[in-house]
């Protein structure tokens, strides 16, 4: 399912040149099937059918080549910490992941317009694969927090 | 964070072998490749191409680092020990790579010779259609695929070499690592089918081609970036089951090998 939520753009009596603008999503989940997610800037009715051209609002996708489910016993796929401050064994694969889309482009023209915030739709697509079907794209993004980065 | 730098490495004492490009693999060089394939395709043990492809997903356990600082290191491991395994049936075997930003990638999609049926006659090893793992089915539970399989998007999605460009000019190894890996997914998602899904990736040998593209691209930015380096606190790691930490993966020369676009070689004397 697609989650929309709001931004807050830099605002002020100057705004700062823009050389580089990430949107990092954290806490994604890779526990399950592989999927693309696509992001459009104002567009809160986007969906999987909305053709992912700037005229939508498109600004990038990303992809998470995941693990597909757990093919364990139970438990096997749970995330635990360390068991004790001497624990050198590798973290959990599964621990939530981030990713950055690159926005630059977008920010600058939205700053140019005097846009205070921006409208952020993430619209999750699973492709046919070995271990998914198009519906598991209901349930498949899950997402912690989302941040607007700018460099100068 | 402190990194440490590429050192210069002094000539190799032996010919290094040369990945090349899979578009521009000569008859004999793609029959070499296809020999290698098949002779691993048919021994049933740890020999085999179904114990390597193996080792990446299912069966348990699962051993590739993927969302992880060892993705690279891990994935070079990899590929260097699989290629091995391969020259023990062509000595002068080399992985290709797969150059999924190409003008003729982004009108066809997968590389031609990893995709007809047939080759010389026999069944063509490198396309998709072959077997998966008994144990890798059984765990993977209803509905896992017992051969592999592609669905590929449209090749006009592939990554662009402008999206290459700019990953090879960042300048922080991690923050380039995260970017290689992102395209990297895509590629994956874009293929469907059994390479979409980390369990089973590896059953497909185009997955082989396409790391060896993801890893030149690494190769590509350490000589851009010859001062830059892979954090120290990374170094010591293990990258299990391989017998070789992230120190020993760094340097490509050390490994036997580099990326040339093109090679010939012809022997004078001796």
């Amino acid at each position: 399912m697609a989650i929309t939520f709001e931004l807050e753009l830099p605002a002020g009596d100057v705004r700062p040149e823009v050389a580089r603008a990430d949107l990092t999503f954290y806490g994604l989940d890779h526990s399950g099937p592989s999927y693309q997610v696509r992001v459009f800037f104002n567009n809160p009715n986007a969906g999987p059918g909305t053709p992912p051209i700037a005229g939508e609002g498109y600004v990038g996708k990303f992809a998470v080549f995941a693990h597909g489910g757990c093919f364990g016993d139970e438990g096997h796929c749970e995330v635990r910490p360390p068991v004790s401050p001497f624990d050198r064994r590798q973290p959990s694969p599964l621990v939530p992941i981030a990713r950055y889309l690159t926005v630059t482009d977008a920010i600058r023209d939205l700053i140019g317009r005097d846009e205070r915030s921006v409208t952020v739709t993430a619209v999750p697509v699973v492709r046919p694969s070995a271990l998914a079907t198009a519906d598991e794209a209901a349930d498949v993004l899950t997402v912690d927090q989302v941040a607007l980065h700018t460099f100068e | 964070m402190t990194v440490t730098t590429l050192q210069a490495q002094p000539v190799a004492q032996a010919p290094l072998s040369y990945r090349k490009n899979v578009a521009m693999l000569r008859g004999p060089q793609l029959a070499t490749l296809r020999s290698a394939y098949r002779a691993s395709m048919q021994l049933g043990d740890d020999r085999g191409w179904q114990y390597w492809a193996g080792i990446h997903g299912l069966p348990l356990p699962m051993s590739c680092q993927h969302h992880t600082p060892l993705f690279l290191a891990w994935h070079r491991a990899y590929l260097y020990y699989f290629e091995l395994s391969l020259k023990n049936f062509e000595p002068t075997v080399t992985l290709p790579w797969w150059d999924w930003t190409s003008a003729w990638s982004h009108q066809v999609g997968f590389p031609v010779s990893y995709s007809v049926a047939e080759a010389g006659g026999e069944p063509n090893p490198l396309a998709a259609g072959g077997p998966i793992n008994a144990l890798a089915t059984q765990q993977g539970g209803a509905g896992a695929p017992d051969h592999t399989s592609r669905s590929p998007g449209d090749p006009a999605d592939l990554p662009t070499a402008a999206q290459v460009n700019e990953l090879l000019a960042l300048g922080d190894f991690l923050d380039f690592q995260q970017q290689l890996e992102s395209i990297h997914d895509d590629v994956h998602v874009w293929s469907g089918g059994t390479m979409a899904e980390i369990p089973y990736a590896a059953y497909d040998p185009i997955f082989f081609a396409h790391h060896c593209m993801i890893d030149r691209l690494w190769r590509l930015w350490q000589l851009r970036h010859p001062t830059a380096g892979v954090p120290s606190g990374l170094l010591a790691e293990a990258l299990p089951p391989f017998n070789i930490t992230v120190a020993q993966t760094i340097n490509v020369n050390t490994l036997g090998y580099d990326y040339a676009s093109f090679s010939s070689r012809t022997q004078i004397g001796g």
